[in-house]
This record gives structure tokens, C-alpha cells and sequence, in this order.
């Protein structure tokens, strides 16, 4: 089969099969807990709750196969080359079509290049593993009713005791997939209305998934704040959309990438706010200021659940569509990227850095990378931002597999009741170590040599510097993500020391122990990912970033610049890949690494003080004053609900109504008080009706003869 | 011939209501089995409909006329076409599962399944009416089984909330009666091509079939037809031929000037009845400010009429726009599209604010249908932009019409089934009612998810069918339109967040929470599959809806020199624009 039929068959594959399970486990698993016990409400027997999880877990494996064939297919019919290659085709069409009226035809549609073969391959990657850890982490949803019941501490119940149900490892696995469905519809979309339906439905099994606990008010709270600052940012994601149909009157990638160039000749304005618009939409879906605060609210969802959906790959989807719609993008719109992910990059780096919680600290640490990202992306680095989302999602995912082996371990994400942890669970500590080395990008500059982030961030630090030199007047975007560098490897330095370095500081602590198998060995997979997703295949020039390169955007291989503010040039890729630049870049990234290892290892005292300077302000600031403006937008939307409802529709509305109505019924009043019944008056009145009649009459027939 | 497949649904429902005059007091059981067999009947033939090939297409079909009052020129005529089929089914479909859900009514069965089943009748009867004057009287004929079944069968304040819905309701009728008789006095059938009137169901059935060139005017004039006497008259004393034919009217409309005559205050004739058309079917729909009758019938109905109340009775207001006031009136309605959107747009924003601030869980549902009704207001004047606009706003309204109808229903349900259990719908005392019925909230949730317009369930496709043209008709509309959608998550989720999830259930009546009803799943089950089904392929409804409306918008094809709002932005576009 030719490449062109040969690719979409084998993603559809990979797209459906979590459907399939998705299905299956619904339908199956209503039918067994109505059946069992002869009510509803019933516990699915444990046995049959982890049959579903082995269907799912074998449909995300063929969706894994399926999209590691694609990547093959692809890679056979792109052989590669020295990565400044003419862009390759994208292979465009579409499965069925789903809504035809009008002028609007909306389809299942493909747009497969570099980036969706790649992008499946780590989202199903990570799934399969966050698949298998789940059977480990979360083996206690099996229980049924009764006295081994799931105990939950954090849903307080009214009499203070613990709440004890029954466990739902089934819709665990239905929504995971669901999840990996819509997250595959993302990534394979061929059109933007394809794009934001799958967009909003992973949404929604991201909402899902953070409210499993929803007897938790924390959870149930976190799933209901994500979806709503989701849909925030997708308002603007709409009128991008909006304006996109106004504009070019398709919503194909294809063709709309096409015709790109002519309405940015002719439309510059509103080609600026369709950008604008649908980069609304990935602030949301990715956490970047100011829509950053539901994701460490996220982390209230089961840990392997943050380490897919909240690490490695929705809120990665943002940085995706960006990519993905790059063509469509002014230098404005992508200046103004640079600069929400440089924020971005500093907020999250920032209260990284004081957070007690270990998944808020892993959270906020997403929210910088994700700024890392976008920066990235909007000074021209297409390919480096890419590449450092597909390394990321590896360094993360196994961050935060391994907290969820230190939490199941210990029992709390409490920073400050862990410690000394090295001893009693060594695998975990030393996985993790590899994850913290990535996440720092740890690696000699001279040779060449170093973990998967060490390769990205370098990428992005070479545009940074590259930017910077074209752009004096911009060069806190270079400024920006050194210091965050910094503040990087010290966070990174602190939670490894207060986790695994020193004494235990807790009870639970001193009697933990290892995770079992079934949750290291998916860490060993993405730990593997965390390694190496930067090297190039022994004995060819083929990597992740040359193969990313084959499908860069024709745009970014010059400079280019903006009509409105004509100042900012974007640099291309030779000006990135200059000598001199990717030494400044080199030695940047790795100097600020060894400052902030080295800063946080006096300020913690190798792991014996859990506090960072200035941190219980800055903990009020993140946990008290940044909430405080989501729940006064409530409040205000409230308050002017009650009032609408209240003053406005009974008030003014029902009250003007009635008065309207008591007037005509007292003008009816005082008409019936002609009516007295006394003949009399009667008389008298039509005496007078005739009277007045003939009189009328006399003086129309009058003003007739006179003419 | 006629085809009596359409006399037979409005019909079978007013005989049964009739028959139950026959059942003895004492078998209330029996009567709630004949209203469900009724129904199901009913829903049967209304399904029939859709799959017998012949109706669907831009024309009519299923044609039943009759000379009425022939002095006047009323017809008694039906027929189905594209706009109505699709709401005739969702009529007979939740006319159904609202007798399934009836089955647990105790208090004076007979009386109440004879008025569930006149309200069938005139629900179905509007939609099918072709003839304003059927129209009018079907339309008249809800209010009365409404009114009583809110104020006897409602809750305490169910008096006082039905004699609102009856005050808000009549005054709307008036204003359409009002308008129609306007209409009427300018109407001219004598003006018409007589392939119009052969089209418009003048000519009786036979003639009005699509291929039916065979028949003549030679031939109508030649036979018995009191009007066709009335016509030969007519045309021979040169004087007008009135008409109440609503089919006829959109022709005059487009074809001729006879509603263009200058009238009060320097507006035409059209002008003013659309001006009263828009208002009497607003209140229905309803429109903000004439909504308030609204939250309050809600709150009091029983839970298979307020199904009804929402899955149907908006929709009337909505159909009553397609099907008369835009054919009618094209220009008026061109003329006063903004005012229709911002109408629109203040209704969005007015339910979703006030849904927000409900604690009672009914009205939190009944307010959200404030809100999405607004989406049909501004897909119908967006689509006064042109053929694309019209194709897009016009089929996304009658979608979303669809689709609320669908969550609506199910969501009135939801509330219903919980309300039968602990006897309150208060938010802040429900709670933890995922463990306790945990199909019942997963359904629901399901439902409240398609509500808020998530994609792949049925509430998406209206919203992004209606804001496309909105963009082009006016961006800051469109936007706000748009930005609604955050109000629309925040009051769903909020409702379930505190109904469903949770700890516990802490309120009063904590004991009879019990597990979901096999009858009470079978009403929810279809709801929430339809919910799904119209998501993943809302081709079943677009597809039948778009010629039937492309044909009723023929006169908005031809773009007003004047565009209100802006002009679209890339005039080029348009030639790119093909259906791939």
C-alpha cells in the first residue's frame, strides 16, 4: 500500500480503537453493577472491573502498534535527510463526513504530517504505560462493598468517619479511554471544527477524570474550575473560528494553509485576530497565564491521571495546535506567544519553587515547561518547541509516575512528611533522578552529550539568543527563560532533595515501601523516553528533531516581519543554527542549570529545610489571592443572576405587568361605577348619548353642505 | 387524494382524549394504558413519516385539504415538509415518553390523560397546519389542557403560575391573530402563477404533488371545489381572492407587492404584522422581556408536562417564526434582524445569569431554556445576511430546536426522578447522588453535557451553525454569543456538582433514594441516546431540514442592497467557498 492510503488507515485504527473500549466498558460496565447483587449501585466484581481495564489496556496497545507503524511507514517513504530539507507533504483527506449544510462541510477529516505521526506515537506510548501503572496504583478500586470497601479520607462524611464505597476501576479505565479517543482526534484533525470538538472532548474526559474522586468537594471543585477556565479560552478559540469562516469560508488545514499567504496580503488585521483567537484557546487548554490556575487545582485527579492528561499530553495539545496552525499565524500573533509563555515560564517556575505539595510542585513545573514551549514556538522555534513537548511528555510522565509511587508509598503529597525516602524505595528514587535530570537538561555541551532535555531546551535557548541579537529592545525574551533555568534546576534540586535525601520527616515515611513491578516498569519505559528521545538513531542522521524538521512550516525557514510592528523580525533557522549562537545557548543553559542546582542545595541545606526564601507569601499568593479572582468572577455572575432574576423578572418585569394590569382594572372599576342600576340615570345617560350623537352628526352634515 | 396518515396523528389523540370520557372512574390504570398505547401509536405513524421516502425533500408532502369555510377561503390543510417533520416526530416521541412518565400519576387519571392527549393534538396540529386559520385553533387549543394541567396537577403555587402562562400566551395569540388578519385583508390568490397555486396546496392535493404537472388550472376551475368557484368569481370581477393559505402567503410575498402597501407610520403592511407575529410568537419561545410566565409554569408543572412545556411548547414559538413570520415578511424581517439578534443575544446572557443564581434545581433548568432559545433568534436573523447565511442560521435553529428539545426534556426528567424521591429540588440540600443512583446521575450527566453545547452530543451543532453567519452579520453579537458559552458550563456544572457529586446525600427524605426504575431508564435511556445520535450524525436532521428551509428563505438569497451590520469581510471568499 502507498504511504497516502498506507498512513490513515493504520491511525484510524489507532484513533477507534479506544472508542471501541470506550463503548465496550460503558455499556458493559452499567449492565454488571446493575446486575450484581440485584440493585444498582452494586460494586462490579473486582475481577470483571479489571477485565475492562485489560480491554482497555489492549486497545491503547493496538492504538501504540498501530501508530508505530505509521511512524515507520512514514520514516520509509521520508528517508532523512540533513534536517533542512524542502517541508514533505502532508497527506490530507478525509474518513466520512459528518455535516453538510451549506456552504460548511465538516468531516472526519486527516492532516497527517512529521508532527501527527509523532505526536500519536507519544500519546499512545505514555497512555499504554500510564495503562498498566493504574492497574498498581490503583488496585484498590477493585474492592467491592462492605468491609473492604474504599476508604477516603478526603470526603468528609456528617458524622466524621470515613466515607467507604465501593471501587470503580472500570469507569477509571472507560474514561482514560475516552480520553486517549479524543486526544487522538486532536492530533489526527484535518480541520479546525474537527480539531476544537476533539478539543472540547478531551476537555470533558479531563473532566472526568480529575472529578473520579467527585466525593472529594476538592475534586468535584477542580473538575468543575478546569472545564470553565477551559472554556474561557475557548470562547476566544470560537471567534477565532468565527473569524476564520469569515475570512477564508473553510475550516480545512489544508486549503486554508494554502491561501494563507494571500489574506495576509489582503486581510493582515483579521488574519491577526484569528491567530489571536484560537491561541485564546491553547492559553486555556495549556495552562498559560492568565488561565494558568486549574492545573495544580487538576492534580485533585488519581496521579496517573496528571501524568498523561495534566503533563504529557492535553494540556500539551495547546503548544500542538499551535504548531499545527502555525501557517496561519502573523509575526504579531506569534511575538505575543513569545511573551505569554516567557510570563508563563516565570509564574510556574516561580511558585514551583514554594509549593509544600509534591504534584503542585510537579503541576506548576508543567504550567513552565508548557511556557518554555510556547515561547519557543512564537520566536520561530517550530521545530525546537516540538521537540521539547515530545521530550517533556516523556520527563514528565515519569515524574509524576514516579510521585505517584512515592504518594502511594507514603500516603500524602506533603513535601514536608517525606525525606530519606532513597533508602526504602531506591528504584523510585533513581528513576526519578533521571526525570530531574531531564527536566533540567542535564549534559555536557562540549560533547555533545546529555538526557532528552538537555537537547530541547538548548534548541529553544538558540532561538532565544538568536531572537534576542536581531531584537535588542526584546531581549527579556531571552532574559526570561534563562532565569527560569535557574529556578528550574533549583525546584527540581529541592523536590528531589526533600523526597528522597535526608531523614524522614514522618512516620509513614520511615515504613514505606517500594511500588510493585507493575508500576515500575512502565516508569522504566518512560524513563528510557526521558534518556534518549534526544539522540539521533545510531548510524543515520534520523531523530525526533530531524524528523520534525521534514514538516516545519515553510515560514520558518527565514526571518520574517511583522506589518504592524515592523520592529520584530523572527529569526529562521540558519540564523538559530549559527555557530556562535548555539555555543552562547549552550553555555547559557547549562551555567544557569548548575546555578540553581547549586542555589537549592544550600538553601534547602541538602534536604534538611523544607522552606524557600520568601515562600509562605508566596504560597498565600498561589493558594489564597490568585483563586480569589476565579471565585469573585463567580460571585459576581451570581450576584447579578440573583439579581436579573430577581429585581429585573419579578420586579421590574411581573411588577410592570401588574400594575399595567391593575390600572386597566381599576379604569374597569370605575366604569362599572356608571353602572348603578337605577333607571333613572340610565335614562339620563342615553338622553345624553343621543344628544351628543345628534349634535356630532348635525355638525358633520353642516360642514358637508358648506362644502 | 389526500393522504390521511396526518389526519390520523392529530386525529387518534383528541378521539382517545374523548374515549376517556368512556372509562370508568375507578380504572385509572386503564386510562393511563390507553393514553401510552395512544402515544406510542401516535409516534409509531409520526416515525412512519420519515421513512416512507415521500416526505423530507424542499416540498410538501402528505397533503390533507379540505374546504373549511369556504365563505373565508379556510382550508382545513395539512402537510409535512422538511421544517416540520423533524419537530412532529420529536412531538410524538416525547409525547410518548411523557405518557410513560405519567404512569405514576395518582390524582384524577382520566381528566389528566384526556388533556395530555388534547395537548398532543394541538402540538402536533400546529406543526402540520398549512392554513393560519388550523393554525390559529391548534394553537388556541394547547393553551386550555396546558393551563389546567399546571393549575390542578401542578404544585402548590400551580394556580397562580398557570393563569400567567394563560394571560402571557393569550396576549401572544392575539398579536398573531392580529396579524394574520392583516395578512389575510391584502392577500390576493388571483395573483398568483397557477404552478404557485398548484404548489401551495390551492388546488388540492393531487396538484400539490411534486411531479403533478398533469393537472391544470383548466381542470381545478372545471371541478367542485367551492373555492375554485370562489376564484372563477374572483377573476372575473376582477376583485382579490382573500387567503389564509400560509404556503400561498410566502408566494405573495415573494412574487408580488400585495403586502407591500404603505400602512401606519410609514412602514408597509408586512412590516407591522411581522412586528406583531415576532412578538406573539416571542412570548412563546420565549424571547426576554416576555419570559417570565416561564420559570414559573416550569416550577409548578408536573414533570411530563413541563417535558412537554420545554421539548415542545418553545418550540412552537420558534416554528411559528420559520414557518410564517421570516416567509412571510421577508423584508420586515430583514429590516429588523438586528433588533431580533440583540434580542437574542440578551436572552443567552439573561438565562444563563439568572440560571446561575437558582438553587432550585427545576428552575436552574427551566432558565437555561431562556438561554438556548436564544440561539434560535440569532441563527434567524443571521440568516437574512444571504443563501449561505440563511442555510446555516435557519438549519442551526431549527437544530438547536431539535436538540433542546431532546436535553430539555431529559433534564426536566432527571429533576423529576429526583424529585419523586425526596420531595425537594433544593441544590444545596441534594448531593452524593452519584453513589445512591448511579445510572440515573450518569444518564443525567450525559444530558447536561449535550446541554452545554460539549461536542459530539447534540447541543454543539446548533451553537456552531448559528454563530458562523452570526460572525458575518454582526462580529461584537457574535462574540458575546460566543462568550455565553462559559455562563452555559458554569450553571450545568454547578447543578451537577452539587445534585450529583459529593459525599453524601444530606437532605430530607434520605431513606427513599431508592435505585432508578426500570420505566423511569426507559424514558431516560432514548433521551440520552438521542442526545448522542444527534451529535455524531446531525446529518438525520440538517439534512432534512436544509431544502425545505433553503426553499421558505428563497427570498433572502438575493442580499439587501442595505446590510445591516457588516458587510462580509473577504467577498473573494465566497468564490472559494465549495462544498468539498
Amino acid at each position: 500500500m502507498t504511504p497516502e492510503r498506507l498512513l490513515p488507515t493504520l491511525l484510524l485504527l489507532a484513533w477507534l480503537a479506544p472508542l471501541a473500549s470506550f463503548v465496550v466498558s460503558a455499556i458493559a460496565g452499567s449492565l454488571l453493577s446493575r446486575r450484581h447483587g440485584g440493585q444498582e449501585g452494586g460494586a462490579v466484581d473486582g475481577a470483571a472491573a479489571r477485565t475492562i481495564g485489560h480491554v482497555a489496556t489492549g486497545a491503547i496497545g493496538v492504538s501504540l502498534v498501530a501508530s508505530v507503524l505509521a511512524l515507520g511507514a512514514w520514516i520509509a517513504a521520508h528517508p532523512a535527510t540533513d534536517g533542512h530539507a524542502p517541508a514533505a507533504t502532508a497527506y490530507a483527506g478525509e474518513w466520512f463526513g459528518v455535516l453538510d449544510v451549506g456552504p460548511l462541510h465538516v468531516g472526519a477529516a486527516y492532516y497527517i504530517d512529521a508532527l501527527t505521526v509523532v505526536m500519536a506515537v507519544v500519546v499512545t506510548l505514555v497512555a499504554t504505560c500510564v495503562h498498566v501503572y493504574s492497574f498498581g496504583y490503583l488496585a484498590e478500586e477493585t474492592a467491592a462493598e462492605g468491609l473492604e470497601a474504599v476508604a477516603d479520607d478526603e470526603a468528609p462524611t456528617y458524622y466524621g468517619n470515613k466515607l467507604r464505597r465501593a471501587g470503580r476501576l472500570h469507569r477509571f479505565y472507560q474514561h482514560l479511554s475516552l480520553f486517549c479517543f479524543a486526544m487522538l482526534g486532536v492530533v489526527l484533525a484535518g480541520n479546525a471544527v474537527m480539531t476544537f470538538a476533539f478539543w472540547e472532548l478531551v476537555g470533558a474526559s479531563s473532566y472526568l477524570l480529575i472529578g473520579f474522586y467527585y466525593e472529594r468537594p476538592k475534586a468535584a471543585a477542580a473538575a468543575t474550575k478546569a472545564m470553565l477556565f477551559n472554556r474561557v479560552g475557548d470562547v476566544g478559540m470560537l471567534v477565532g473560528l468565527m473569524a476564520l469562516w469569515g475570512l477564508a469560508g473553510t475550516f480545512d488545514y489544508e486549503r486554508l494553509f494554502a491561501m494563507a499567504p494571500t489574506w495576509m496580503a489582503s486581510h493582515y488585521g483579521l488574519a491577526t485576530l484569528v491567530g489571536a483567537g484560537l491561541f485564546c484557546g491553547c492559553i486555556g487548554k495549556s495552562a498559560q497565564v492568565p488561565l494558568q490556575g486549574w492545573l495544580p487545582d487538576a492534580m485533585a485527579g488519581p496521579t496517573p491521571v496528571s501524568a498523561l492528561v495534566h503533563s504529557a499530553t492535553m494540556v500539551a495539545a495547546g503548544v500542538f495546535l499551535v504548531g499545527r496552525i502555525y501557517p496561519l499565524l502573523t509575526v504579531e500573533v506569534l511575538v505575543g506567544i513569545a511573551s505569554v509563555g516567557a510570563v508563563t515560564l516565570l509564574v510556574g517556575a516561580t511558585l514551583a519553587s514554594v509549593s509544600h505539595d509534591l504534584k503542585r510542585v510537579l503541576a506548576y513545573s508543567t504550567v513552565s515547561q508548557l511556557g518554555y514551549m510556547m515561547l519557543s514556538l512564537g520566536l520561530g522555534g517550530w521545530t525546537a518547541g516540538l521537540f521539547h513537548l515530545v521530550t517533556h511528555a516523556g520527563f514528565k510522565a515519569l515524574l509524576f509516575l514516579g510521585a505517584g509511587s512515592v504518594i502511594h508509598a507514603v500516603g500524602t503529597n506533603d513535601l514536608r512528611a517525606m525525606g530519606g525516602l532513597r533508602r526504602a524505595m531506591p528504584a523510585t528514587a533513581g528513576l526519578m533522578l533521571v526525570g530531574a535530570l531531564a527536566l533540567m537538561g542535564a549534559g555536557v555541551p562540549v560533547l555533545g552529550l546529555g538526557l532528552s532535555g538537555f537537547f530541547s531546551k538548548d534548541a529553544i535557548f538558540e532561538y532565544a539568543v538568536a531572537f534576542a541579537r536581531t531584537n535588542p529592545s526584546y531581549a527579556w525574551l531571552f532574559w526570561a527563560p534563562l532565569i527560569g533555568a535557574v529556578l528550574t534546576a533549583a525546584y527540581i534540586t529541592r523536590l528531589g532533595l526533600l523526597t528522597f535525601v535526608g531523614q524522614a520527616r514522618s512516620e509513614k515515611a520511615e515504613h514505606a515501601h517500594e511500588s510493585p513491578e507493575s508500576m515500575l516498569v512502565p516508569m522504566a519505559v518512560v524513563a528510557a523516553m526521558a534518556i534518549g528521545a534526544g539522540w539521533a538513531v545510531p548510524g543515520s542522521r534520523l531523530s525526533v528533531p530531524s524528523l520534525l524538521a521534514m514538516s516545519a512550516p515553510e515560514a520558518t525557514h527565514h526571518a520574517r516581519t511583522g506589518s504592524a510592528w515592523s520592529g520584530v523580525t523572527l529569526p529562521g533557522v540558519e540564523s538559530a543554527h549559527e555557530v556562535d549562537v548555539r555555543a552562547a545557548a549552550g553555555w547559557a543553559a547549562i551555567g544557569a542549570t548548575l546555578v540553581g542546582v547549586t542555589s537549592a542545595l544550600l538553601m534547602h541545606r541538602g534536604g534538611r529545610k523544607c522552606e524557600t526564601p520568601a515562600g509562605a507569601p508566596m504560597r498565600q499568593f498561589d493558594e489564597h489571592w490568585l483563586p480569589s479572582v476565579s471565585r469573585g468572577c463567580d460571585a459576581v455572575a451570581r450576584r447579578l443572576g440573583a439579581f436579573v432574576s430577581g429585581p429585573l423578572d419579578r420586579g421590574a418585569i411581573d411588577g410592570g405587568l401588574a400594575g399595567a394590569a391593575g390600572l386597566l382594572k381599576s379604569t374597569g372599576g370605575g366604569l362599572r361605577r356608571i353602572q348603578t342600576g337605577s333607571l333613572r340615570q340610565y335614562v339620563f345617560f342615553l338622553a345624553l348619548g343621543v344628544v351628543l350623537v345628534s349634535a356630532a352628526s348635525l355638525g358633520v352634515a353642516l360642514r358637508w353642505i358648506n362644502g | 387524494m389526500n393522504d390521511h396518515a396526518l389526519t390520523l396523528l392529530v386525529l387518534l389523540p383528541a378521539a382517545a382524549a374523548c374515549a376517556m370520557a368512556l372509562v370508568p372512574k375507578s380504572a385509572g390504570g386503564a386510562a393511563k394504558k390507553l393514553t401510552l398505547a395512544t402515544t406510542a401509536l401516535v409516534a409509531l405513524i409520526a416515525w412512519s413519516l420519515a421513512f416512507d421516502g415521500r416526505a423530507g425533500g424542499a416540498g410538501l408532502s402528505h397533503i390533507v385539504s379540505a374546504p373549511w369555510i369556504p365563505s373565508l377561503g379556510v382550508q382545513f390543510f395539512l402537510g409535512v415538509d422538511g421544517v416540520s417533520l423533524p419537530l412532529v416526530i420529536l412531538t410524538a416521541s416525547l409525547s410518548f415518553l411523557a405518557a410513560l412518565a405519567s404512569l405514576g400519576v395518582e390524582r384524577h387519571p382520566r381528566g389528566y390523560c384526556a388533556l395530555l392527549l388534547l395537548l398532543q393534538t394541538g402540538m402536533l396540529g400546529v406543526f402540520l397546519a398549512l392554513d393560519f386559520v388550523v393554525f390559529y385553533v391548534f394553537w388556541e387549543l394547547i393553551l386550555v389542557p396546558m393551563y389546567l394541567l399546571i393549575a390542578v396537577w401542578g404544585g402548590d403555587g400551580g394556580r397562580r403560575a398557570a393563569l400567567k402562562y394563560f394571560i402571557y400566551t393569550l396576549a401572544g395569540s392575539v398579536l398573531m391573530l392580529g396579524a394574520g388578519l392583516l395578512l389575510y385583508g391584502q392577500s390576493d390568490l388571483t395573483r398568483l402563477a397557477p404552478a404557485d397555486l398548484a404548489e401551495c396546496g390551492v388546488m388540492g392535493p393531487d396538484a400539490a404533488k411534486p411531479h403533478a404537472s398533469g393537472m391544470v388550472l383548466a381542470e381545478w376551475l372545471a371541478s367542485d371545489d367551492p373555492l375554485a368557484e370562489r376564484y372563477v368569481d374572483a377573476e372575473a370581477a376582477g376583485a382579490p381572492l382573500r387567503t389564509f393559505n400560509l404556503s400561498a402567503m410566502a408566494r405573495l410575498a415573494r412574487s408580488t407587492d400585495v403586502f407591500t402597501s404603505k400602512s401606519w407610520g410609514g412602514h408597509n403592511l408586512a412590516w407591522w404584522a411581522f412586528v406583531l407575529l415576532a412578538v406573539g410568537l416571542a412570548i412563546k419561545l420565549p424571547a426576554v422581556p416576555l419570559h417570565t410566565w416561564l420559570p414559573d409554569a416550569h416550577t409548578e408543572a408536573p414533570t411530563p408536562v413541563s417535558m412537554l412545556l420545554a421539548g415542545v411548547m418553545l418550540k412552537l414559538g420558534g416554528y411559528g417564526l420559520v414557518r410564517i413570520a421570516w416567509p412571510v415578511c421577508p423584508e420586515a424581517a430583514r429590516d429588523l434582524a438586528f433588533v431580533v439578534a440583540v434580542v437574542g443575544v440578551v436572552g443567552l446572557f439573561w438565562g444563563a445569569l439568572a440560571a446561575m443564581a437558582q438553587t432550585d434545581f427545576k428552575r436552574l433548568v427551566a432558565y437555561s431554556s431562556v438561554s438556548h432559545m436564544g440561539y434560535v433568534l440569532i441563527g434567524l436573523a443571521a440568516g437574512t445576511l444571504g443563501a449561505d447565511a440563511w442555510a446555516l442560521g435557519a438549519t442551526g435553529a431549527v437544530f438547536q430546536m431539535v436538540a433542546h428539545g431532546v436535553t430539555s426534556a431529559g433534564l426536566f426528567f432527571a429533576v423529576g426522578v429526583i424529585y419523586e424521591r425526596v420531595h425537594h429540588r433544593d441544590l444545596n440540600q441534594l448531593g452524593g447522588l452519584m453513589n445512591r443512583m448511579p445510572t440515573a446521575s450518569g444518564l443525567a450527566l450525559v444530558l447536561a453535557l449535550a446541554s452545554l453545547g460539549l461536542p459530539c452530543l447534540c447541543g454543539f451543532v446548533g451553537e456552531l451553525l448559528v454563530l458562523l453567519p452570526a460572525w458575518t452579520f454582526n462580529p461584537y453579537l457574535a462574540a458575546a454569543a460566543a462568550s455565553v458559552t462559559v455562563l452555559i458550563a458554569a450553571y450545568t456544572l454547578r447543578a451537577v456538582r452539587l445534585a450529583y457529586y459529593g459525599p453524601e446525600y444530606r437532605g430530607p427524605n434520605g431513606d427513599r433514594l431508592t435505585p432508578v426504575t426500570p420505566r423511569e431508564l426507559a424514558v431516560l435511556i432514548p433521551l440520552a441516546v438521542a442526545a448522542v445520535v444527534l451529535g455524531v450524525r446531525p446529518g438525520i436532521v440538517t439534512e432534512v431540514a436544509e431544502p425545505a428551509l433553503v426553499a421558505a428563505g428563497q427570498p433572502f438569497a438575493h442580499p439587501h442592497p442595505n446590510l445591516p451590520g457588516m458587510t462580509p469581510v473577504a467577498d473573494a471568499a465566497d468564490a472559494r467557498r465549495t462544498t468539498r
